[in-house]
């Protein structure tokens, strides 16, 4: 009798399984058109996307590192002035 | 406006009538001429290429840079009869100034050392080769910094200017359209001025003890050395300013102007036809030339 149970319990959850399948799977797309291939550069620059880097880490291979709170400008802005003052220095 | 730190000084770029961001371009360029001249010709550095010569026991290989360099400095030698001479390293040394201004403690100073002078040095321009002996070391601070200011003032567009810490290059009518006015700083009292100027185009450089003096065992000493004696200059003058066509001339004229006192340094700066300010030990101010004083 527990046999019998189990054999109908598997038999159900196969049923089951087929119609929520049948009933959720995406529907096939229409066919597109082929799509011209991509120039190298951006098939390369696709080729690993960067979602995450740790801190103090920096991606290498990029062309110019971005500026960092750690890396000080190479000039500052300053208010202008109207005039100069010479002196020895 | 934009500034940067570079020669132990503060740099300030102005060009009014470029946008933000070309006149930031701007000064990273001058930046990055200033960074270069540092590199090579700073005394505080063994890596630097003026202080290999310095450590040379023979003859070295020169950059054209450093060949130009010492060109015109043997031509401002022998146009102020050896007043400017910049082969006055082992003095400064003696007294005392052998590392960074801001990193200099008090301590013991050397008796002078042996005259060393610009006639000493052999310099090869066409071969770039450069010797020099044992007792001569060069400074080049001065000349350097006004001509990588006259370099980077090429760079200025019509309406510009440099200040390399008081050493400065003018291009056209400044931010007000009548001038660039400029003050001259009081020696007694660097938070006042003596009187203002007005110039268009030219360059400007001042040469004081106030600033970069320190305290040794035989006194006070200072960074301007007179070659005839090789120690720290003992001027009626507190202070000399030029006003020339270049600030590498301008900066030569005020040294040897300070270094010739009032009446001397006043002869100097009319018979090559520049102009300048002089501030003498008693406070006086005397005009020399023709300037246009706007205020003091």
């Amino acid at each position: 009798m527990t046999e019998l149970r189990f054999h109908v319990v598997t038999l159900l959850a196969g049923v089951y399984l087929l119609a929520w399948h049948a009933m959720f799977r995406p529907a096939p797309s229409p066919p597109q058109p082929p799509s011209p291939p991509p120039p190298p550069a951006a098939a390369a620059a696709r080729e690993v996307q960067v979602i995450y880097v740790p801190p103090g880490w920096r991606v290498a291979g990029t062309a110019t590192p971005a500026p960092t709170a750690d890396t000080p400008r190479r000039v500052q802005p300053a208010p202008r002035k109207r005039r100069v003052r010479t002196r020895s220095s | 406006m934009w500034t940067f730190r570079a020669m132990d000084t503060d740099v300030s770029i102005a060009a009014p009538g470029l946008a933000a961001d070309a006149e930031e371009t701007l000064a990273i360029e001058i930046a990055e001429i200033f960074a270069d001249a540092e590199r090579r010709f700073t005394r505080f550095s063994d890596d630097s290429e003026l202080s290999r010569l310095n450590r040379a026991t023979g003859s070295v290989t020169a950059s054209r840079e450093l060949i130009e360099t010492l060109v015109a400095a043997r031509r401002h030698v022998l146009a102020t009869g050896g007043l400017f001479d910049p082969t006055v390293g082992a003095a400064l040394v003696a007294a005392g100034y052998d590392r960074t201004f801001a990193a200099l403690a008090p301590g013991p100073a050397a008796a002078a050392p042996p005259r060393a002078g610009f006639d000493e040095l052999v310099i090869d321009e066409a071969a770039r080769i450069v010797s020099r002996p044992a007792h001569l070391l060069l400074d080049l601070g001065g000349i350097v910094k006004g001509r990588t200011a006259d370099r980077a003032a090429a760079l200025l567009p019509a309406a510009g200017m440099i200040d390399a810490g008081g050493d400065a290059v003018v291009r056209g009518d400044g931010p007000g359209g009548d001038g660039w006015e400029i003050d001259v700083e009081d020696p007694a009292d660097p938070a006042r001025t003596v009187l203002a100027l007005r110039l268009h185009d030219r360059a400007i450089a001042t040469s004081a003890p106030n600033r970069r003096r320190w305290r040794s065992a035989s006194g006070t000493a200072h960074h301007l050395i007179d070659p005839r004696t090789m120690r720290p200059s003992i001027s009626d003058l507190a202070q000399a300013t030029a006003i020339a066509a270049t600030c590498e001339e301008a900066e030569v004229l005020a040294k040897v102007a300070f270094l010739l006192g009032a009446a001397g340094g006043a002869r100097l700066l009319e018979s090559r036809g520049a102009a300048g300010v002089l501030v003498d030990a008693a406070g006086a101010v005397h005009v020399v030339g023709d300037l246009e004083v706007i205020d003091g």
